[in-house]
């Protein structure tokens, strides 16, 4: 259960600003709420990216702090752009509508379970930043 | 044996006997045969005479005769109970059952004699019974058909719901990060309210979604997953009513703590019982006085009961109250809910080793909850991880 009462912008996570992060949603009522919520925290979204090959695109050549993956896209799944930023140790987390999270791909990945609030999606994104080198 | 001369002589009972008597040679040519036998065959006793025996007979019956009756006859000088088909003179079946042996007449030729005993009756009593046996196959095959069938269709029912509560998620996440968007810095109560509202109704979605996935997977013979840990029940509890007063802003909700120590129990699935059973009490008691939500810890035993006043529930809905899709009927039926909230409670008490409580009369209001054993046997198989539930 949750409530916005408490949600003014001093009270949500303070994530640092300038922060590069990519977005990978397919679901586009999301997408453009969580590129509003991104930005209006200051931060510039890569992206967003619909289909795995604009993320793995994206993932290859941009500069990116950190990435927000959610893990169904139509009939793939984004695990392949995960490896990719593993690889180049960038931060991410998984966001998802399955209450099954035991994927062997998911492992022990950042994640957010659907649907989530401003506030969740703030910590979790603030979590990742602050744990990567 | 009596001496008397009323009794049938011999050649009368053997030509009335209550059975066809031939006597044949042994290349099966007929010497002699009685009245019954002429009449079960429609035949003159002058027209059999020298008539072949199998040429009274079915094909099939006249195959057997070459095959296994004449080899017998030869090895063991007698045949019994043979059932075979003997042809009517005017080409119907008639069915017999034949006992034949060698008879060495007082000149040292040896005939074969038979005994034929109309098996009509048997006959069409074996055929009701492979009939019957066809038909039962048959009834069985189309119930294996209909319960493939049933099954196919409750596996597409399971599959749909699975796809349709995961699609789901996607607008309402949607529509949470939406309504948080449009009460972000905003000072007016009204919309905050608003706002407020649209999340809790979220909330709702989420915990039907969350019962429909749990019944239909009860439904379908499998367990919930539970995963009993130990846990400081009364704390757990606590910290669930906490959430739910920001559910239910306007509803008093007090805890009571009976007894102290840790339960094994599901974390999540104990708040998930405490939901459902406030929001239970909220939809359908008195919403102007206090629901009182009671942990225990006593005897071995743990319970979490919610109490509400307000209508008690009708008694005859208490015994089928925990069933899914009943609902208890109140004065006034507030609608809302398909009736799968107590039957998940119920589900989560059983796998709990324990049961659902009720208890509901107009002054004291209605008391609803689960107990179960503190103490999880020890021989439990190990947490059952994975298929968590993500309601958070």
């Amino acid at each position: 259960m949750r409530t916005v009462q408490s949600n003014t912008r001093e009270t949500l996570p303070h994530v640092a600003t300038g922060k590069r992060v990519l977005l990978v949603e397919d679901e586009a009522l999301i997408t453009t709420l969580v590129v509003d919520v991104l930005e209006d925290r200051g931060m510039v979204v890569i992206g967003p990216a619909a289909t795995l090959r604009d993320a793995l695109a994206l993932a290859g050549s941009e500069q990116i702090d950190a990435a927000i993956l959610d893990v169904n896209l139509g009939a793939e799944t984004s695990f392949p752009v995960a490896r990719l930023l593993r690889e180049r140790g960038i931060p991410f987390f998984y966001t998802t509508a399955f209450a099954n999270r035991t994927h062997p791909d998911i492992g022990d990945a950042a994640f957010l379970p659907k649907p989530y609030g401003i506030r969740q999606l703030l910590e979790t994104l603030d979590g990742i930043l602050a744990a990567a080198p | 044996m009596p001496d008397d001369p009323q009794l049938p002589q011999p050649v009368a009972l053997y030509e009335g006997a209550a059975c066809g008597l031939l006597l044949t040679e042994l290349d099966g040519s007929i010497v002699q045969a009685n009245q019954t036998f002429c009449q079960w065959l429609g035949y003159p006793a002058s027209e059999l005479a020298g008539k072949r025996f199998p040429g009274l007979l079915s094909v099939g019956a006249r195959m057997f005769h070459q095959t296994h009756w004449l080899p017998l006859m030869r090895l063991q000088g007698s045949v019994s109970e043979v059932k075979m088909d003997f042809r009517h003179r005017d080409g119907h079946k008639v069915p017999m059952v034949v006992n034949a042996r060698m008879h060495e007449a007082a000149s040292g030729r040896s005939y074969h004699a038979l005994a034929a005993f109309m098996a009509t009756d048997r006959d069409r009593y074996e055929r009701e019974l492979i009939r019957a046996r066809a038909e039962a196959e048959e009834l069985l095959q189309q119930r294996t058909a209909l319960q493939e069938e049933a099954r196919d269709r409750g596996l597409f029912a399971e599959q749909m719901i699975g796809i349709v509560s995961h699609d789901l998620r996607n607008p309402l996440t949607a529509i949470r990060v939406g309504a948080e968007m449009l009460g972000l810095d905003e000072t007016d109560p009204k919309r905050l309210r608003l706002a407020n509202r649209i999340n809790q109704s979220v909330d709702r979605a989420l915990n039907l979604i969350a019962d429909l996935l749990d019944f239909t997977l009860t439904r379908s013979g499998r367990p919930l997953a539970i995963s009993r840990r130990r846990i400081r029940l009364h704390e757990v509890i606590a910290g669930g009513i906490d959430e739910l007063r920001l559910s239910f802003p306007s509803l008093a909700i007090v805890h009571k703590r009976r007894g102290s120590g840790m339960v094994d129990g599901d974390r999540q699935r104990l708040l998930q019982v405490l939901g459902n059973l406030v929001a239970n009490a909220e939809r359908y008691g008195d919403r102007t006085r206090t629901v009182t939500v009671t942990s225990s810890i006593a005897d071995g035993m743990a319970s979490l009961t919610v109490h509400n006043h307000g209508p008690s529930i009708n008694a005859a809905v208490l015994p089928t109250l925990f069933m899914a899709m009943t609902r208890g009927s109140h004065a006034h039926d507030a609608g809302g809910g398909v009736g799968l909230g107590l039957y998940i409670v119920s589900e989560i008490a059983k796998e709990h080793g324990g049961k659902a409580i009720v208890a509901s009369d107009p002054q004291a209001g209605t008391s609803i909850g689960i107990e179960f054993p503190a103490r999880a046997p020890v021989s439990t198989t190990p947490s059952r991880n994975g298929a968590q539930n993500d309601r958070s």
